[in-house]
């Protein structure tokens, strides 16, 4: 942010006494416990969805172990739906959804807007207990009887299986709320709180895309509240209305699942894009191309959201009629997801492009993307698929657009935001290591799943034909580079908490806002309210000063060595 | 805790009201008119999550009775019109008292926010005790759903369409998810009132009992929906 | 249709073209793919060089970011013609897999968890297999009598699920192959010649049996479809031919046996002793054992113990065991067998 010398707000005070950075602010567990600072509840909010994330993954290796070969590997056909099922609601429900937006949403939203904090700072607390206490409910389903359902829950088969299905249902339905009032909190933020000067043309591509996710968040959720208190309520008491022995409808359960789990996807990859348009604009030295049409993409997929969940069920006994109204619509999400793409390959152009980490991990959620959003297309088109639904494909098709889209920007704003949340610089060779891993890992894995669905071969079976095994085999494989490449990331920022390098405030030499407080901020962000008088990409209009480069050093000597050489 | 330098977020909030402002002005708004439009802002979109959480029902209940007609007409059939339509009035006239008492609290009139608050929770629970009366004729008479259907009248027999049990489980959903948020509401209410008699509010700061009073005309606003789709068809 | 060829063994994306529809969806497959294809090779391409050509140097600053509306809104509308014509064509096809043609052969379709159960027009019943003609229009009428399944053919692109409390419907049309002959001598129809078979496959979740057996639940619901000649069909259809064990006609604890498996019994009953608790109780060494029921009483099992389990299978459930069982359809003969089989445990 521009703080310039002498325009200071008419309201903002004195904060010279509290130059402590968040992390050294207070001290104490109650400190944590009962923060309202915006940045300490992202932080504990990362440090929840990481262990989701490790939790979830560990399933995943279960699930792709057991498919090693046909008949039983290591688990049984009980113990194999239950990991699969696992697996995907802990990675939707208490990572992907919360990853970007309530971790580093809440860190950076309100440094981006030049805010102190959010609007409502004790909500923003309670969203964060809120999200564990669904957590444990969660946590108490799968140490019981676990959930054996698959993670859409589809009646009639979640009403009748024996499994903890109503603690699992209801912990989703506690995390909904608390990705609700998130979305509250956000939505409040980005119109009232923004800084004197930051006008929406000026915002953050991040905070757009953040801000998309929150209507989503807040109109969609709380259809999968209602849907998942029905379920609750159909297992209970059996109140009739998606159980056909008692006169109900299970394609009404599958309707009212997706209204909300199609909008969710959107939930998902939306701050994905966000954090990828960051890591292009920083790493080119140049303004997003094409900015309000990225901006207007991110409000056109929240809107489109609304109107494609049926192309899940195109072979659920739809009318024919229905089917293609959604056909058609599905379609109309390619265009604001190739929009972004084209201008995210066209800001890269006469730009000056450096391959620190994070850019690899937003040059790799271009590819991955594309590959994801292009091979939506045969599952939009109906006759294809008719072929498609339920098959490896489909797996395939949005691992590509959750893990390489999601994860990788995930991980990206992670490697990216590290030493502004922490302070410390990490090991940029160890970091490269593990993503040349993890990119490789991740397409051996499901690159082989489209050539395993589009051979016909379905999805959630704990055994298959043999014709099948070489691929199942080969993506097997691809997940154990995958893990490894996580564990070495793993250790790599385990080491720069440890070890790292005490960090410059702005080591990527980013004109972005959040960059130019100190690393980490303090614990009111600002010492004075910020007066914004440029877009937080104009590189022309930024100084020497606030590009300050600082990473990794030995880069920086090299570079300022070779330039001095050049110029002598 | 106590020293500038290791004071909490939480602790700051404190310190912030001496240097900027009145004291229920929060440290990271600069502005009163800030503070008020967020707050509402965030409230109407709370507010639009809870239409869309009532909506889920209420498109149960229309695919529901487009499959089974004749099992709604005989479940609305069996609802007492006269309770369900006192009720309605309870709930409109509590709606006003709810919005008398923002006026009130605008114009900085302590006691009559307090009176006007006192008579919204009355009606709110009068409305629960009615809604009481006619959950237990339901039960007596069998009328619940799925594996819990057993009807039996005082009057002869009652025959009944197929899946009029459907009909009661959405009828106990729907006014057992507005009940529930009638009895928050007196919660609400409640805490509202006993901050206002702490003096918390004046003419400059009544932003929770508005707020207070938004969420309580949606709780009349969904009962005016379900009143004619339940008891009147 | 007759003109159209037929790729009868699986390609590097997609499995053979054994049904009418195949080509078609195929065609459509193709062009979406190699749309794909350009536009992602252009995209990396793009990046690649851009990535080159504009990589950091010293000295070297990057060029402020213009305004090129002309350039956005192109790219913006351009894909437009071709998704409409994705849309098109997939829906074209769709609607002739929509309507089955009036002279189609109609086969009612029940699944269960987890075996398929086949019904022809004349009553006659198959399990896990159904013969069909070549060349001739066949239309499923499928229910589900417990939880969502779903009905796939790779090699015929179909898929449709089978909902309880409704009916769903799909058709098909296998092809009459010119790779492959029937096997023997042609002129006689044959009711067991099978011209080739075709795996089905249960697309929605529907649940798991417990332990690793042959009947894995979901994973192992599987079904063939028997292609024959026509002549072959309707003989198959008028004279069903005795089951077959091996070589020969089955005996009746033979044919109980097969039976067993066809019906899916093996899901939830082990057979041998000691074996993982499943969620029946094992059968191993049956007639003659006591057993407490759950409403206390104890019965010895015997022969009308046994057939009534199996006929109104939630009457009489022994202690400690869920009522779960499926009513299974099964004729008198084949109950007869079953129960001969049972005694042999």
């Amino acid at each position: 942010m521009t703080a310039q010398a002498g325009a200071t707000h008419p309201t903002s005070h004195d904060h010279a006494h509290d130059d402590a950075d968040y992390l050294r602010a207070t001290r104490g567990f109650r400190s944590w416990a009962m923060t309202l600072d915006h940045k300490r509840i992202g932080i504990m909010y990362l440090v929840a969805v990481l262990t989701a994330f490790l939790a979830g993954g560990i399933f995943a290796l279960i699930v792709r172990t057991e498919l090693l070969w046909p008949g039983r590997t290591i688990v049984d056909p009980d113990t194999y739906n239950k990991a699969f099922t696992l697996h995907g609601a802990i990675m939707v429900f208490l990572f992907i959804i919360p990853s970007i937006p309530a971790a580093l949403g809440n860190f950076f939203l309100p440094l981006m807007l030049g805010a102190k904090d959010v609007a409502f700072p004790r909500l923003n607390l309670a969203s964060f207990y809120i999200y564990v206490f669904g957590a444990i409910f969660a946590l108490f389903s799968i140490v019981t009887s676990a959930v054996d359902t698959g993670w859409t829950f589809y009646t009639p088969y979640s009403t009748q299986t024996g499994t903890a299905v109503i603690a699992m249902t209801l912990g989703a339905f506690i995390l909904g709320f608390s990705s609700i009032l998130t979305g509250v909190n956000f939505i409040a933020t980005v119109h009232k709180l923004r800084a004197p000067g930051l006008h929406w043309k000026r915002l953050p591509l991040f905070v757009w895309s953040i801000y998309a996710t929150s209507v989503i968040q807040v109109l969609a959720t709380p259809v999968l509240a209602i849907t998942l208190l029905l379920l609750i309520m159909e297992r209970a008491l059996t109140l009739g209305i998606f159980d056909p022995r008692l006169g109900g409808d299970p394609v009404l359960f599958q309707h009212f699942f997706w209204f909300y789990s199609h909008p969710a996807v959107y939930i998902m990859i939306l701050p994905g894009m966000a954090v990828v348009s960051e890591l292009i604009a920083t790493f080119s030295r140049r303004k997003i191309f094409g900015y309000m049409f990225v901006a207007m993409s991110s409000v056109a997929l929240a809107l489109l959201a609304f109107l494609v969940w049926a192309h899940h069920m195109f072979v659920a006994g739809m009318s024919e009629y229905a089917v293609m109204v959604f056909s058609g619509l599905t379609f109309l999400v390619a265009i604001p997801s190739a929009v972004k793409v084209f201008n995210w390959v066209a800001t890269l152009y006469k730009g000056s492009v450096s391959f620190e980490s994070p850019m690899l991990y937003g040059l790799a959620f271009i590819v991955l993307f594309t590959v994801g959003g292009l091979t939506g297309l045969p599952l939009a088109t109906i006759v294809t698929d008719v072929h498609l639904h339920d098959t490896y494909y489909v797996v395939a098709h949005f691992h590509y657009v959750m893990v390489g889209g999601t994860v990788f920007g995930f991980i990206g704003g992670l490697h990216y935001w590290w030493p502004k949340m922490t302070g410390k610089l990490y090991n940029e060779r160890l970091a490269q290591i593990a993503f040349a891993l993890v990119f490789t890992g991740f397409n051996v894995t499901f690159f082989t799943q489209f050539l395993l669905g589009s051979h016909g071969m379905p999805r959630r079976y704990y055994d298959y034909l043999d014709q099948y095994q070489p691929l199942h085999g080969f993506s097997s494989f691809g997940s154990y580079i995958l893990g490894v490449g996580f564990v070495i990331m793993l250790w790599m920022f385990v080491q720069s908490l440890m070890r790292g390098a005490k960090s410059p405030p702005n080591p990527w030499g980013s004109a972005a806002f959040e960059w130019q407080t100190s690393s980490p901020p303090i614990a009111h962000n600002f010492h004075e309210t910020p007066i914004v008088t440029r877009g937080p990409y104009d590189y022309h209009l930024a100084t020497e000063e606030e590009l300050y480069t600082g990473f990794p050093e030995d880069r920086v000597e090299r570079v300022t060595a070779k330039t001095e050489k050049e110029e002598g | 805790m106590a020293t500038p330098t290791t004071e909490s977020a939480a602790a700051h909030d404190e310190h912030a009201h001496g240097s900027h402002g009145p004291k229920w002005l929060q440290h990271h708004f600069d502005m009163p008119v800030q503070q008020f439009e967020a707050a509402k802002l965030g409230m109407w979109a709370f507010l639009a999550q809870e239409i869309l959480f009532f909506s889920g029902l209420f498109v149960a209940y229309a695919v529901i009775r487009q499959q089974y007609p004749e099992a709604f007409a005989a479940g609305s059939h069996q609802l007492d019109k006269i309770m369900g339509g006192i009720n309605t009035i309870v709930l409109l006239f509590s709606s006003l008292t709810a919005a008398l008492s923002v006026r009130s609290a605008q114009l900085g009139k302590k006691n009559e926010v307090n009176l006007y608050l006192g008579i919204t929770i009355l009606c709110a629970f009068g409305f629960l005790i009615i809604k009481y009366f006619e959950y237990s004729t339901k039960i007596e008479h069998g009328l619940l759903p799925g594996q819990y259907w057993h009807p039996h009248m005082e009057h002869g027999h009652a025959l009944f369409p197929a899946h009029t049990h459907v009909f009661f489980g959405v009828y106990f959903m729907l006014t057992g998810l507005h009940g529930l948020h009638v009895a928050i509401g007196i919660g609400i209410l409640a805490w509202i009132m006993w901050r206002n008699n702490r003096g918390e509010f004046s003419k400059d700061y009544w932003t929770p009992v508005d707020l207070a009073a938004l969420y309580w005309h949606l709780v009349d606003l969904i009962w005016i929906y379900l009143f004619p789709l339940l008891y009147l068809i | 249709m007759d003109e159209q060829e037929y790729i009868t063994h699986p390609t590097t994306q997609l499995p053979p073209q054994l049904s009418t529809f195949a080509p078609e969806v195929d065609w459509v497959y193709d062009f979406i793919f190699w749309i794909s294809v350009v536009f992602f090779v252009g995209i990396v391409a793009a990046t690649l060089y851009f990535m080159w050509a504009y990589r950091r140097r010293p000295g070297v600053k990057s060029e402020p970011t213009g305004h090129h509306n002309a350039l956005e809104l192109f790219w913006t509308f351009a894909p437009l013609i071709l998704l409409v014509l994705m849309f098109h064509w997939g829906f074209q096809a769709y609607m002739v897999q929509a309507n089955a043609p009036d002279d189609a052969y109609n086969v009612r379709v029940r699944a269960r968890q987890w075996a398929w159960e086949f019904e022809h027009p004349n009553g006659i019943t198959e399990d896990n297999e159904l013969h069909v003609p070549a060349g001739q229009p066949v239309r499923l009428i499928m229910s589900s009598s417990d939880v969502l399944h779903s009905f796939y053919v790779p090699d015929y692109r179909i898929k449709r699920d089978a909902v309880p409390g409704m009916f769903t419907s799909l058709w098909f049309e296998a092809i009459e192959r010119t790779d492959v002959t029937p096997e023997g001598d042609l002129s006689q129809p044959d009711a067991r010649r099978v011209w080739y078979r075709n795996q089905v496959f249960c697309t929605e979740y529907c649940g798991a049996g417990g332990s690793w057996g042959d009947n894995a639940g979901h994973a192992t619901m599987y079904a063939q479809i028997l292609v024959q000649r026509p002549e072959d069909f309707q003989e198959f259809i008028t004279n069903p031919p005795p089951p077959m064990c091996g070589d020969h006609p089955c005996t009746p604890p033979e044919w109980g046996e097969q039976l067993f498996s066809q019906k899916g019994c093996t899901a939830c009953h082990a057979r041998e002793e000691g074996a993982p608790q499943l969620a029946g109780p094992n059968l191993h060494g049956l007639f003659g054992r006591q057993e407490r029921l759950q409403d206390g009483t104890t019965v010895t099992i015997d022969d009308a113990y046994v057939r009534h389990s199996i006929l109104e299978p939630r009457a009489q459930v022994v202690e400690g065991f869920n009522p779960v069982m499926p009513n299974i359809r099964f004729s008198e003969q084949q109950l007869d067998a079953l129960v001969t089989y049972l005694q042999t445990l």
